[in-house]
């Protein structure tokens, strides 16, 4: 009891330390395009990244893009980068003008699921 | 798949709770019980044993199928023999899978073994069983040496809930020799036998506890304190009621057992105490079940 009551505090500040950084599920951080950006049909996106908090299993992990009028549009083989923390789809055509939905599921490394969706749009 | 998610959660609680009165109580006889009332104990313990098995495989046999149900697209990939693959062969939670199957076949071959290895077998069974929930959840979440002392810690944390519950159904089978006279050889060891779990129970409690909060520290970065998230919330009503089975424990151990030779119905109290333990630690285990499937903050 008395070695437990010395290691206690020492025990706290080493797990306080790690773990600032990590949740057990993975959170959406960052996206490109961004949640309600607008973007120019010049510049319509060639492929979607969304960036994670965790790490990925990429099996289990993907998204749906859907288009102005709800029809789902095909994407390319999806892959992971930066550790495994972002998750890069290329949309193979040209998105027209109008708002596209992103619907996201992803599996992080520990065994979590979580999905999620937002927007943005292709300014005409 | 509201349906599929409550089912993994039942799985979940028959595993997790399974294992932790299997090692509990295997431990608490090896470590505690001299022969030869260890092997007649494990006799009578047989049929709880096989009961605690076919949970397990029950459990087993259920968490494959429902998680591709959960993470695919419902319940037509449960039985997809891709899926299933893909699951077991590329997840951290086929890594869990492989480790719990391994355990099981080896838990239902002791068996066969004579009651000496038969118990050594299931203590090494039922702890790899427990230390294999260490490998994906929430214990998994972290990544390089930090991980590893977290999954450690984890490993540590249900080693030590299981040897306090799992020890609970022994004492209870214990507990009655004590009535057989104070001159009988059956009632003095029984006595140590209590003796004993008495002393290794202080240091066993304090253990689930330390390795609790570091657990804790390790997911939340601190207490759980914030009630608006379920798992904060269940977290902070698992604390109580481990708080309360403490309570008992010392009420039992500090209140009831120096009046056991003055009061004669101390027994029948210390014995439905006990019992209480039993079910709180029950309903803990719900929670923990329920838990480890929710997002912590």
């Amino acid at each position: 009891m008395k070695k437990l009551r010395h290691l206690l505090p020492l025990a706290l500040l080493a797990s306080l330390a790690f773990t600032s950084s990590a949740w057990a599920h993975a959170h959406l951080k960052s996206a490109v395009p961004a949640d309600q950006a607008v973007v120019a049909t010049a510049a319509a996106p060639a492929d979607l990244t969304l960036v994670f908090t965790e790490g990925l299993n990429l099996n289990f992990s993907g998204l749906k893009l859907l288009g102005p009028d709800q029809q789902e549009i095909k994407l390319g083989q999806a892959m992971l980068m930066e550790q495994g923390k972002s998750l890069m789809v290329p949309v193979p055509s040209h998105l027209g003008a109008g708002m596209y939905t992103v619907q996201w599921h992803v599996l992080s490394v520990d065994g979590h699921k979580t999905e999620g969706s937002y927007h943005f749009t292709v300014a005409p | 798949m509201s349906g599929a998610v409550a089912l993994l959660g039942l799985c979940r609680l028959l595993l997790d709770g399974a294992a932790l009165l299997l090692w509990g109580m295997t431990l608490m006889l090896l470590a505690l019980v001299p022969q030869p009332l260890r092997d007649a104990l494990w006799q009578r313990l047989a049929l709880c044993r096989r009961v605690l098995c076919t949970l397990i495989l029950l459990a087993v046999a259920g968490t494959l199928p429902l998680q591709a149900a959960i993470l695919g697209e419902g319940w037509p990939d449960a039985l997809r023999m891709q899926m299933l693959a893909a699951l077991a062969n590329g997840t951290s939670i086929g890594t869990a899978w492989w480790c719990q199957l391994s355990a099981l076949v080896f838990l239902l071959a002791t068996g066969l073994f004579r009651a000496t290895l038969a118990q050594r077998a299931s203590l090494l069974a039922s702890a790899i069983l427990l230390a294999g929930l260490s490998l994906t959840g929430h214990a998994a979440m972290h990544q390089g040496w930090p991980g590893l002392l977290h999954q450690v810690n984890d490993v540590l944390h249900v080693w030590a809930v299981g040897a306090w519950v799992g020890a609970l159904p022994v004492v209870l089978l214990v507990l009655p020799r004590l009535q057989i006279g104070a001159q009988a050889p059956e009632t003095a060891q029984a006595v140590t036998i209590l003796r004993r779990f008495s002393t290794a129970g202080h240091g066993v409690v304090a253990l689930v506890w330390f390795t609790g909060l570091v657990n804790t520290c390790f997911i939340l970065g601190g207490l759980p304190l914030d009630w608006s998230f379920a798992y904060q919330r269940l977290l902070a009503l698992k604390c109580v009621l481990v708080g309360a089975m403490v309570l008992v424990a010392l009420f039992n151990r500090y209140g009831l057992v120096p009046a056991l030779r003055r009061q004669p119905r101390a027994l029948a109290l210390l014995a439905r105490l006990t019992w209480l333990e039993i079910l709180l630690s029950l309903l803990v285990m719900a929670l923990l079940a329920w838990l480890g499937m929710l997002q912590p903050d």
